[in-house]
């Protein structure tokens, strides 16, 4: 089969450009690091790059969600544990003060103390965070959750709302704890009748008696004043627990943006021992076509014409 | 003896003649579409003497042009395929390193935006998480509407292609039939100068590279060119004349392109071109560009429907209804184009749900309420009061009772006014319950929670979350790019074969001109030595006497 001189050049034109290609292509690789440039050198795998981008962002929002939810959390539990601290000196001074022996003047000393501990777990009832929302309120958050109902009753004006953020696709954990589950109230019954009375009631109820030197009240309030303490004993258990959730979430948080950065990463970048072979390959490739082409080019008969 | 010089003066002229074409074949190796000239030596008519012939000689016969009209054909069909490739692989690449690029492309912008979602429901009272969260809702915008402005920008460029295409197809058009007229001339083909037929060749090669055509050649050599069929009403080229060509764009499709033959005259509308340049851009038009377009634009309009949908039925940080968080512009040709954020004010962003079930300080049990409902109701203002542990009343804000006596069932929980609430325990006699608007819940982001939940949802064909929507955009027109690049890679092979095999007949090989050069040298010189040696015995001959 004949081939025409001009075929020949252009084959030998068409090859070599080919290969100069591969090299270059081979090379800007090499030099960014990344296995494909543009999404039209790999379209599948250009989609499967962006998905896992996407996984990988979405586990940064649940690590940052994490984190303000250990935060949210680290504060919390530093006013429930204060808190209980301080009802536990209301409880010795209960212990205190149901002994008749103390008299009406020692009660009023105890009613004293009572009442400053009192204006103190008040304060801290109504504490705000970092962000200037309360702690306490619920999901109204601009509202103080422990305010005087105008007739020299605390009650509880926050909701029971749970603010609940993401921290993977399927689970999602408790941020806050509403004020009324932490500064439990109590259900008082008085000759068959019950009424709600609210954790500030119980501790003014307390001061009263104390003050009025009211022994059966004391004692009533004694029994209010376990309550309330174990009800702020179970709120400092139950963020306890859901900090434990917090951490077990993070272990399974970087147990996955690992699987995900590995599985990112063998697609998008290259194992540069694998592209230097190749691209010492593609350049012998070229040498050998370049060489070839000069020699063989130079082949003609005219050259043996006189 | 003058038979002797004439044979001698006619062998010279013979390769006088034969030497020229094989130097006009060297000079012509690199021409583009030259075809290979011989010259074709026949005996001349022998002469009779006494009781036998003799011979008078060679003449030329004619140059003949090494062609062969069948391999000609097939090789601009098989050219026409696969400069199909050529745009479709070059226009799909450009969408599709847009479309999956990883810092231009959707994916980004909505992880943004749901990460400032996310940002946002930690702390929903934040104005400065508000603001970065509608920031993040712009950039989102802003890249559906720079991914719809390529796309335009694309199909504007292929239009301006296929139109620059059709120019250069009606110039060439005119040029055949230049060429046409002339080959008119003469009556047989074998008969026409053969720079006038390369000529014919090249014409109707490079048009064969913008669209496949019909060629018909008659005894004189002159063409009839079809576009995009057979009949006669497709005609393009004819031996007197050539019609215009010309190509209009839908404006609502944009794979929609008409072709028209004559536009001014018989105004023949033809099917498109099957391949060829012109080919290739329709289908990457069709096949490409308009199933992406509307694919962007329909998920434009459904992520804005949903996200307005959610957000509309949230209440902002002043406690009103949310509005519209995106707006598109229901005129607009491409909602990916025009889709835009609607909220300007951070405190419009309606973080929190819109009903609360507020529990009366005087409860004896510790229970809490939460509302659930299908539709979202336009207002709901009640109280639910247990007047046993196991009846409940319901009564209006005026406190006058609606209904009583209704039994409580804790898997049901309570209904009315389309709402239902359930409670966390079991309520107890005297405890009040008011439903109502959720007033003053500057940190519940429930409403952004059901905001955040639509980023993997199912809700595009009840199938695709958006962004899976959007990735198998990307994966058909990659896959479309892939496809053409396998057809091109074939059909280069296919193209190479056909003009090998057309070179076999027709290209000049250097080597072997330079052994014609010798060969016809050599028989120049021998007929030189005819003539001289004529020219001796004539001498002789003369000197004899």
């Amino acid at each position: 089969m004949r081939i025409s001189t001009n075929e020949f050049y252009q084959r030998a034109i068409d090859q070599l450009t080919n290969k100069q290609s591969s090299v270059a292509d081979l090379q800007a690789r090499l030099a960014s690091g990344k296995k494909v440039l543009n999404a039209s050198d790999a379209p599948d795998r250009a989609t499967l790059i962006l998905r896992l981008q996407s996984a990988m962002a979405q586990q940064g929002n649940f690590e940052r969600n994490l984190n303000a939810i250990e935060d949210r959390m680290t504060a919390e539990e530093s006013v429930i544990s204060s808190a209980s601290d301080l009802m536990q000196r209301v409880r010795e001074l209960a212990v205190q003060g149901s002994s008749d022996t103390v008299g009406a003047d020692g009660r009023a000393i105890i009613a004293q103390e009572v009442a400053n501990l009192r204006d103190e777990l008040f304060n801290l009832a109504n504490q705000k965070d970092a962000n200037g929302n309360y702690v306490f309120a619920g999901s109204k958050t601009s509202t103080q959750p422990f305010v005087d109902d105008g007739t020299g009753q605390i009650v509880y004006a926050g909701d029971s709302d749970r603010i609940t953020v993401n921290v993977s696709e399927f689970r999602q954990l408790t941020i806050n704890k509403p004020g009324d589950e932490v500064f439990t109230a109590v259900i008082r019954d008085e000759n068959g009748v019950e009424t709600r009375q609210s954790f500030f009631a119980v501790l003014d109820d307390f001061e009263a008696a104390l003050r009025n030197n009211d022994s059966a009240a004391i004692s009533a309030s004694f029994s209010e004043i376990d309550q309330i303490n174990k009800g702020l004993g179970l709120a400092l258990a139950d963020t306890g627990s859901r900090m434990a959730a917090v951490e077990s979430q993070r272990g399974i948080l970087e147990e996955t943006k690992l699987r995900y950065q590995t599985l990112l990463s063998n697609e998008e970048d290259l194992d540069y021992a694998t592209a230097v072979t190749e691209l010492s390959r593609e350049m012998l490739a070229l040498e050998a076509a370049q060489a070839s082409f000069s020699k063989v080019s130079q082949l003609s008969l005219f050259n043996y014409l006189r | 003896m003058s038979d002797l010089l004439q044979l001698g003066a006619n062998g010279i002229r013979l390769y006088q003649s034969a030497l020229k074409t094989v130097s006009n074949n060297i000079a012509n190796a690199s021409t583009p579409g030259y075809s290979r000239q011989t010259t074709v030596i026949s005996e001349a008519t022998p002469v009779p003497l006494d009781r036998f012939y003799v011979g008078t000689g060679a003449l030329v016969d004619r140059i003949a042009r090494a062609y062969d009209g069948a391999l000609e054909a097939s090789l601009r069909d098989s050219s026409s395929d696969l400069s199909a490739q050529g745009p479709m692989i070059a226009y799909t690449n450009r969408v599709l390193d847009i479309f999956g690029s990883q810092a231009v492309g959707l994916t980004d912008a909505l992880d943004k935006f749901f990460t400032a979602a996310e940002n946002l429901s930690v702390d929903p009272a934040s104005s400065t998480l508000r603001t970065l969260f509608l920031n993040e809702a712009e950039g989102l915008a802003a890249r559906f509407n720079e991914l719809s402005g390529q796309v335009t920008r694309a199909a504007d460029d292929s239009q301006a292609m296929i139109e620059q295409d059709v120019n250069s197809l009606n110039s060439l058009g005119e040029q055949l039939v230049r060429v046409n007229q002339q080959l008119g001339r003469k009556l047989s083909e074998d008969a026409q100068p053969a720079a006038l037929l390369d000529q014919r060749d090249s014409i109707l090669r490079d048009m064969a590279a913008i669209a496949k055509l019909n060629v018909e050649t008659n005894d004189a050599g002159q063409v009839t060119v079809k576009l995009g069929g057979s009949s006669d009403n497709n005609l393009f080229v004819t031996a007197a004349r050539s019609y215009d060509l010309s190509a209009t764009f839908a404006t609502n499709n944009a794979g929609n392109v008409t072709f028209t033959l004559d536009a001014s005259g018989g105004n023949r509308v033809i099917a498109g071109p099957s391949s060829g340049t012109l080919a290739g851009a329709v289908t990457f038009r069709a096949q490409v560009l308009q199933p992406s377009m509307s694919a962007l634009d329909n998920l434009a309009q459904t992520f804005a429907d949903e996200v307005n949908s959610v957000h509309q039925q949230g209440l902002d940080a002043a406690g009103n209804a949310g509005a519209e968080l995106f707006s598109i512009d229901p005129a607009a040709t491409h909602a990916a184009g025009s889709i835009r954020v609607a909220l300007s004010n951070p405190a419009n962003v309606a973080t929190a749900e819109s009903l609360r079930v507020a529990v009366a300080n005087t409860n004896l049990s510790n229970a809490f309420g939460r509302v659930s409902y299908t539709v979202q109701p336009s207002t709901a203002n009640y109280q639910i009061r247990f007047d046993t542990d196991t009846t409940y009343s319901i009564l209006d804000t005026t406190g006058a009772l609606v209904s009583d006596n209704n039994p409580y069932d804790a898997t049901v929980g309570v209904s009315f006014g389309g709402i239902t609430v359930s409670f966390s325990e079991a309520p107890r006699a005297g405890d009040e319950f008011t439903v109502g608007p959720n007033v003053d819940a500057a940190g519940d982001n429930s409403n952004l929670q059901a905001l955040i939940d639509l980023r993997d949802a199912p809700i595009i064909n009840g199938t695709e979350s958006f962004a899976d929507n959007y990735l198998n955009i990307v994966n058909n027109v990659g896959s479309k790019a892939r496809f053409s690049e396998i057809a091109q890679e074939a059909l280069q092979v296919v193209y190479n074969q056909a003009v090998d095999t057309k070179d076999d007949i027709s290209g000049v090989n250097l080597d072997q001109e330079a052994a014609d050069l010798i060969r016809f040298q050599q028989a120049y010189q021998a007929s030189a030595q005819v003539i001289q040696t004529a020219n001796r015995i004539f001498d002789a001959i003369l000197s004899a006497s």
